[in-house]
């Protein structure tokens, strides 16, 4: 029953938290230079007919006045349509979303596995691992997952012909295909997540080491093995949670680099092309749908912390 | 089948993407025909790579160029530009401008054609259909001369103009798209363009296996007229913004066909692609306000001159586009009405001359101005290069980049910009006239920059008749060239790779720059 409170209690915060992005949203965008109408009338438009793609696009209106009637539709369920293919937004977000939750989802998952692997690998073997993690930190956040997109393209794509170099496939139409399709997109996306997560669990798992409870397992004769296993990496684990989350977040920005080398029709992909495009409301869409997407994994993190500390359940 | 020539027409091909607004036009023989209706063995799957989504499936919405290939798969046009220029019969059989003038036009219908609907392609649906373009079009101003579209009989049209329009034919093609012939059931619901196909072309749109800005699937059209034309069992047409990406595609043979650019083209040679490519575009910058509203200099056409004469066309057109680039001062390109071979270098790279010319129009020390540019096709760097030849004579400028096409339109209208940075397909006279030498107001002359010289020149050459034609355009074109209106800077190649095992028919050639996806690239 607290956990259902928790969980209703940070949904229903979350949202003036959507009202107040899509305001934000919505006044950036209508600050970026250009102009819808101007795009879709034409270069050998008239002035009465760019007037009159004005007016249909209701761009005459008052700024407050454009964002109140989307955010009446909005709460409606209506989140419009495309000012330029004329599809209903929450349509095209809906066949968006799988493609970048696969992305999202996969590489956080390959990074948190991955990473905390090598972290623990790295903090009970110590030495060389230590710099090997470090190494590839470095490597990790230095390397732009666009760059190491297309060096990972050249090599197993168009050299090996190992994996696909663009495009998604559906798991409903071939999960092989779908997984084959997710490689190379995944791997770029993790380079860099999986090795922040390995220095990390490096550190928490030594730093629970050097704890005095361990110090008295240790001193009454616990295996190594139980005391890493049932105790060291439970408590480890709330700060490597905590990555995690982030990583999540910060994989939804790194999928507009990644979708647009891979050309896969994600959420990143969409966006991108709206903003060139200045199509307001799917870009006001899509935003919604990211902000969504950042609360639940926030809540998800919460729910973690939940699950393995006590304390935090009963606070 | 009758085979009647009726005139030289011209036809025209506008290539416009994010940042270079492109075009061809020709000049060619319209004859009357039709193909015979044969059983069309159909390949398997041809994927083609778009840079970007299209603007809009709707024809009349669609930008001309960079959204043919979605367009033309399921509108069939009146003409047809054949590979090798020539305008073929399409929807209508015969054509031509009738009595002088250039100011009536009739087009006779192909009987028994139906829209992928099952409708039939009538002649009220063919007028209808073209009012309706030329109403609601985003190419509006190149029908403004047309005054009504009639179904004169149960299968021809009339079309006809307030003032002449010697470029109508060249309108009605695949390339031009105003053309397209839309079904009344589409004219009905416009809205529902942009989503569904409502043409009577060989192949429709297959909605359950399209996601909109990612990939476009097309299947055959089990009704069309002519099934001989269908050479693929279904065409894909899928959206790859990151021109690296796109190449790689079509290297590990994913994709079959794409457009690239300069800098690519020897990757793909050395990968075993084939490359085609011609002359589509020109670049430089325009110098519209001439009549010095916001920049006083520029009214003067010693300045206009100076401004030519400094910069250095041939190395700035190497560097930016090496081989698929060539120096000019025109805005046309090779084959086209109003292209003169000797207006290709009226302003030779003369920096002291220059300098001289602005010493004389009162400005020694140069001046200062307001430039605009966009970003993308190579604009933004050349306008760069211009101005640092510029910058050597004295004439100094601060330069506003823009990123998206509404922006630079926005921004090109504003009147604050007495230059703009400019890409723009080449086109007869006549059309180059609606954009950059009538005195209205557009993008390319948004200060109505009025010449009556010129503008008598122009309409001249518009009433004239075809063998005469040619050679007012390039009188037209000399004139504007001289009173140095822009500093255009180079003409460029369009350049198409793809995989020359697999496909055949794949023509880019001076006379249709733009590959005919819908009819003749088959399987080889």
């Amino acid at each position: 029953m607290a956990v259902f409170r928790m969980v209703l209690r940070r949904l229903l915060s979350s949202i003036p938290l959507l009202f107040a992005v899509s305001a934000l949203t919505f006044v950036l965008v209508s600050l970026v230079p250009g102009d819808p109408a101007r795009t879709i009338a034409g270069e050998h438009a008239t002035v009465a007919q760019y007037t009159a793609v004005r007016l249909q696009m209701g761009l005459n209106q008052s700024l407050p006045l454009q964002y109140w009637h989307w955010l009446v539709q909005a709460v409606h369920g209506n989140l419009g349509s495309s000012l330029f293919s004329g599809e209903p937004v929450t349509q095209l977000l809906s066949n968006r979303l799988p493609v970048s939750l696969s992305l999202i989802i996969s590489g956080t998952a390959v990074s948190g596995v991955l990473g905390v692997a090598l972290g623990l690998f790295s903090a009970r073997r110590g030495g060389f691992m230590v710099k090997a993690v470090d190494g590839l930190s470095l490597f990790g956040l230095g390397v732009p997952p666009f760059w190491l997109a297309l060096v990972l393209v050249e090599v197993f794509a168009v050299k090996l012909r190992w994996f696909p170099a663009i495009g998604y496939v559906s798991p409903a139409t071939d999960p092989a295909q779908w997984a084959r399709s997710l490689v190379l997109p995944v791997v770029s996306l993790s380079l860099g997540a999986s090795a922040i997560i390995a220095k990390q669990t490096r550190d928490s798992v030594l730093d629970t080491f050097n704890k005095d409870f361990i110090r008295v397992m240790q001193a009454n004769g616990f295996s190594q093995r139980s005391i890493l296993y049932r105790h060291v990496l439970k408590n480890a684990a709330i700060p490597v949670v905590t990555i995690l989350g982030v990583v999540f977040v910060s994989l939804l920005a790194a999928t507009v680099f990644v979708e647009t080398v891979f050309a896969m029709p994600g959420l990143g992909l969409l966006i991108q092309q709206a903003t060139l495009q200045h199509d307001i409301p799917v870009i006001q869409g899509a935003v919604l749908y990211i902000t969504l997407l950042v609360v639940l994994a926030n809540l998800l993190v919460d729910l973690a912390y939940g699950l393995l500390d006590p304390r935090v359940r009963a606070a | 089948m009758s085979k009647k020539c009726k005139r030289q027409v011209s036809g025209t091909v506008l290539l416009r993407g994010l940042a270079v607004a492109a075009s061809v036009a020709l000049t060619a023989t319209g004859c009357s025909g039709s193909s015979t209706g044969d059983s069309g063995a159909a390949g398997g799957t041809l994927t083609v790579v778009s840079a970007s989504p299209p603007a809009s499936l709707d024809p009349t919405k669609a930008n001309v160029g960079s959204d043919n290939w979605f367009v033309n798969l399921t509108y069939d046009t009146l003409l047809r530009l054949g590979p090798n220029g020539q305008l073929e019969p399409d929807l209508a059989t015969t054509w031509g401008y009738v009595g002088t003038g250039n100011k009536v036009f009739d087009l006779t219908i192909r009987p028994g054609v139906t829209f992928s609907d099952g409708s039939p392609v009538t002649a009220q649906a063919v007028a209808a259909s073209l009012n309706y373009a030329r109403r609601n079009g985003l190419n509006v101003s190149w029908t403004s001369a047309v005054s009504s579209v009639t179904a004169t009989g149960p299968d021809t049209v009339q079309i006809q103009c307030a003032t002449p329009n010697p470029d109508l034919p060249g309108l009605l093609d695949q390339v031009s798209l105003v053309g397209s012939v839309i079904s009344p059931a589409g004219l009905a619901d416009p809205s529902k363009m942009g989503t569904a196909s409502y043409g009577a072309g060989p192949y429709v749109l297959d909605a359950a296996k399209t996601v909109a800005g990612d990939h476009y699937t097309y299947s055959p059209n089990p009704d069309y007229w002519d099934k001989s034309r269908i050479h693929w069992k279904q065409v894909v047409i899928k959206i790859v913004s990151n021109p690296d990406s796109a190449l790689q595609a079509v290297q590990t043979g994913e994709a079959d066909a794409l457009s690239i650019g300069p800098s690519q083209a020897a990757t793909a040679v050395s990968d075993g692609l084939t490359v085609k490519y011609a002359p589509v575009a020109f670049v430089g910058v325009n110098l519209v306000d001439r009549d010095g509203a916001v920049s006083k200099p520029l009214a003067s056409l010693k300045v206009r001159q100076a401004l030519n004469y400094a910069v250095d066309r041939t190395a700035i057109a190497k560097a930016l586009f090496q081989q698929y680039g060539a120096p000019t001062d025109e805005i046309s390109i090779p084959g086209q009405l109003g292209y003169a071979p000797d207006d290709d270098n009226q302003y030779p790279y003369d920096p002291a001359k220059a300098k001289q010319l602005l010493a004389e129009a009162g400005y020694p020390n140069g001046f200062s101005m307001n430039v605009e540019t966009q970003q993308g096709g190579g604009i933004d760097l050349l306008t760069q290069a211009v101005l640092q030849d510029w910058k050597q004579i004295g004439v100094t400028t601060n330069v506003t980049t823009d990123t998206t096409i509404g922006q630079w339109l926005s921004n090109a209208v504003s009147r604050k910009f007495p230059a703009l940075g400019f890409g723009y397909g080449a086109a007869p006279a006549y059309l180059l006239s609606l954009d950059w030498m009538l005195p209205h107001a557009t993008a390319f002359n948004p200060f109505a920059t009025s010449d009556p010289a010129l503008t008598s020149l122009l309409a001249q050459a518009a009433a004239a008749p075809a063998a005469q034609q040619p050679a007012l355009d390039q009188d037209a074109m000399r004139y504007v060239v001289g009173q140095a209106w822009f500093v255009s800077v180079a003409r460029l190649d369009g350049i198409y790779a793809y995989s020359g095992n697999k496909l055949t028919g794949f023509d880019v050639s001076q006379g249709n720059l733009l590959p005919d996806i819908a009819w003749t690239i088959a399987p080889k």
